[in-house]
């Protein structure tokens, strides 16, 4: 492996902040160092955390063995949230399944509708308007920050700064705002759906949208503010839950997880989907591959998201936002009242859906947790014959039980934070 | 990305011709929507993935999912399909192989630890055997579950309701489907 070639791709290093002098760190070695000095003779004592622990984000079950307070074995438990999505994916048309992938990440619904459509527009080999693409990058990204608001409300809270929670709340609630403006439903909103849109955004979008971007960059710096150079937050997670880019890797890690090790690895940027080729983003990643480094790759994130919104506001095309494909998408209600071919189109749809041709596809978006990917097998029916998809946080929690050997059995709550996981992700 | 020098025009090329160039007529390979997949007999599996894994033309370091396809009516009835990724050439390759009930895989999860989990999914799920896995226990259903639900002859919905007219079905146990949750095969006395 000494012949490696360097990974394609330009990430931005996220430290631009120099580590505090004189601050203590709780973690000198990271992870491996204490494991030499287990005494292997001691009787290791196991305890279940969870699932219903508050500070693992659903129902996760984490069966550690401990020496003392160290870690020394951690086999986390799934399924509990597992809902057979993958099966009843098989009993529903292609359209109705759009409000299935929005409870898998239930956090960024947007996003899973698009891993979906786009796979789904792969196999019937349609592209929808520029306009319809814009629409779909805005609410994505929307989504994303409301994902990592989340995200970092939760992880700092359960780390003690129970401060955030209720800041993070505040921002995020004016993007639900906006995604019940347009879809109708705050959470759930099945927006984005295989051919274009729900519908086009109203007039009030646009105005919406940039009064959010204006001033969200400066709620970030409220963030950092009590965050980023705080001592105990640095305390608590730098140096802690250290993965080198190889091990990530390895466990097929994506999104802030892999890139906090140091990996420029972005779809949006590797396999560019729905226009993002034509914005001008950085991909944040970390040096250390630390807890503190993933905090800093999803808080510089969200600024990039901000960015993005902001260019696809400035350059919305007009247009349709479907497309025009009547075998996919219904015909508007004027023209059914003119056009037999339409009112057919509509029966057809309505009763059931459309049939992509045999195949079988794989395409993957980048979700708030990393490469979201959908593998997608038709029989030429109007079902899909199999669905598979690749939640990030199912491969991103698989690399915990290393993440987590040998720290502080208080810091394990600190190193799930970090990876953010979303159990309905990891289950299905 | 766009313009990128040495990005292949069909995902998966690369991963294509070193197997094609290892394995010969033993590669099957077929390309759809501009994504090859290729596919390798079970026994090839394991040098495969290590080829794919470690060359330097190939280095899908990255396994990113790896999932099964139940086709009852063929022989033998699975799809075991690989995604793996390779973040130096920026390419995604499909490895496919066969499998039967009784087939057991290779587990390629000292190779790629990220596929410990995948594999035990698919064990969950499809009932797929893999050898030498660290840990080939049920991941998303409860240990004691009864059958596995993604394949195709697995009932999705509902349990035996029995009506007038289809009394005979829902209560003689030789005509019950062969995976039924939450009942027994041949508890039910017939009245």
């Amino acid at each position: 492996m000494a012949r490696r070639p360097p990974i394609r791709g330009s990430g931005t290093p996220v430290r631009e902040i120099p580590h505090q002098e004189g601050v203590p760190h709780l973690h000198p070695g990271g992870s491996g160092e204490f494991l030499d000095r287990i005494d292997s003779g001691e009787e290791l004592l196991e305890i279940n955390m969870g699932p219903q622990h508050p500070s693992t984000h659903g129902v996760l079950r984490l069966v550690l063995s401990l020496d003392g307070e160290r870690v020394v074995a951690c086999r986390p438990d799934i399924g509990y949230l597992h809902t057979g999505f993958e099966k009843s994916f098989e009993s529903h048309t292609y359209q109705q399944c759009i409000p299935l992938t929005d409870r898998m990440d239930y956090l960024a619904p947007p996003i899973n509708n698009l891993g979906f459509a786009l796979t789904v527009e792969k196999l019937l080999g349609i592209e929808i308007p520029p306009r319809g693409q814009y629409i779909r990058v805005i609410v994505a990204e929307l989504s994303r920050i409301a994902s990592h608001l989340v995200w970092l409300g939760t992880h700092a809270m359960d780390l003690g700064a129970t401060t955030m929670f209720m800041y993070c709340w505040r921002e995020r609630d004016r993007i639900l705002d906006i995604m019940e403006w347009i879809s109708g439903v705050r959470m759930m909103t099945s927006f984005i759906r295989v051919g274009g849109l729900l519908a086009d955004v109203p007039a009030e979008f646009v105005p919406m949208v940039k009064a959010f971007t204006a001033d969200f960059p400066s709620k970030v710096d409220e963030y950092e503010g009590l965050l980023t150079n705080n001592p105990i937050w640095r305390q608590r997670t730098v140096g802690l839950g250290k993965m080198d880019a190889a091990m990530a890797l390895g466990f097929g890690c994506s999104g802030a997880t892999l890139r906090g090790s140091g990996v420029p690895y972005d779809v949006r940027k590797a396999n560019p989907y729905s226009s993002y080729d034509h914005f001008d983003f950085e991909v944040p990643v970390g040096v250390n591959g630390d807890v503190f480094d993933r905090y800093l790759v999803r808080v510089r994130e969200m600024r990039e998201a901000c960015r993005i919104i902001d260019q696809a506001v400035a350059g919305l095309p007009g247009g349709p936002v479907n497309t025009s494909d009547r075998k996919v998408v219904l015909p508007p209600r004027a023209e059914i009242d003119n056009s037999m071919e339409s009112l057919i189109h509509h029966f057809k749809i309505s009763t059931e859906g459309f049939r992509p041709p045999p195949g079988a596809c794989y395409s993957a978006v980048e979700s708030a947790r990393g490469e979201l990917g959908f593998l997608l097998v038709s029989d030429g029916g109007n079902r899909p014959y199999r669905c598979k998809v690749r939640g990030p946080s199912f491969s991103n929690l698989s690399a915990l039980s290393q993440m987590v050997k040998g720290e502080l059995v208080a810091d394990v709550v600190a190193v799930v934070g970090s990876i953010d996981i979303i159990l309905g992700d990891v289950d299905r | 990305m766009a313009g990128e020098a040495g990005a292949s025009p069909i995902e998966g090329q690369r991963a294509a011709d070193r197997l094609a160039q290892l394995f010969g007529d033993g590669a099957r390979i077929t390309t759809y929507l501009g994504q090859a997949t290729v596919e390798v007999p079970t026994e090839h599996l394991a040098k495969a993935a290590l080829e794919l894994h470690s060359h330097s033309d190939c280095l899908y370091e990255m396994p990113v999912t790896m999932t099964c396809v139940d086709w009852p009516e063929r022989e033998p009835r699975f799809d075991v399909i690989y995604v793996l990724r390779s973040l130096v050439h920026n390419d995604l390759a499909r490895l496919q192989v066969l499998a039967d009930e009784g087939t057991e895989l290779p587990s390629l999860s000292s190779l790629y630890p990220g596929l410990e989990w995948h594999e035990r999914e698919c064990y969950d799920l499809f009932g797929i055997h893999f050898s030498d896995h660290p840990d080939l226990t049920r991941i998303l259903l409860p240990d004691d579950w009864e059958g596995h639900p993604l394949r195709k002859d697995y009932v999705s919905f509902g349990e035996p309701v029995a009506f007038t007219h289809n009394i005979e079905w829902a209560l003689s146990p030789q005509d019950r489907p062969e995976y039924m949750p939450g009942a027994v095969r041949g508890s039910v006395e017939r009245p």
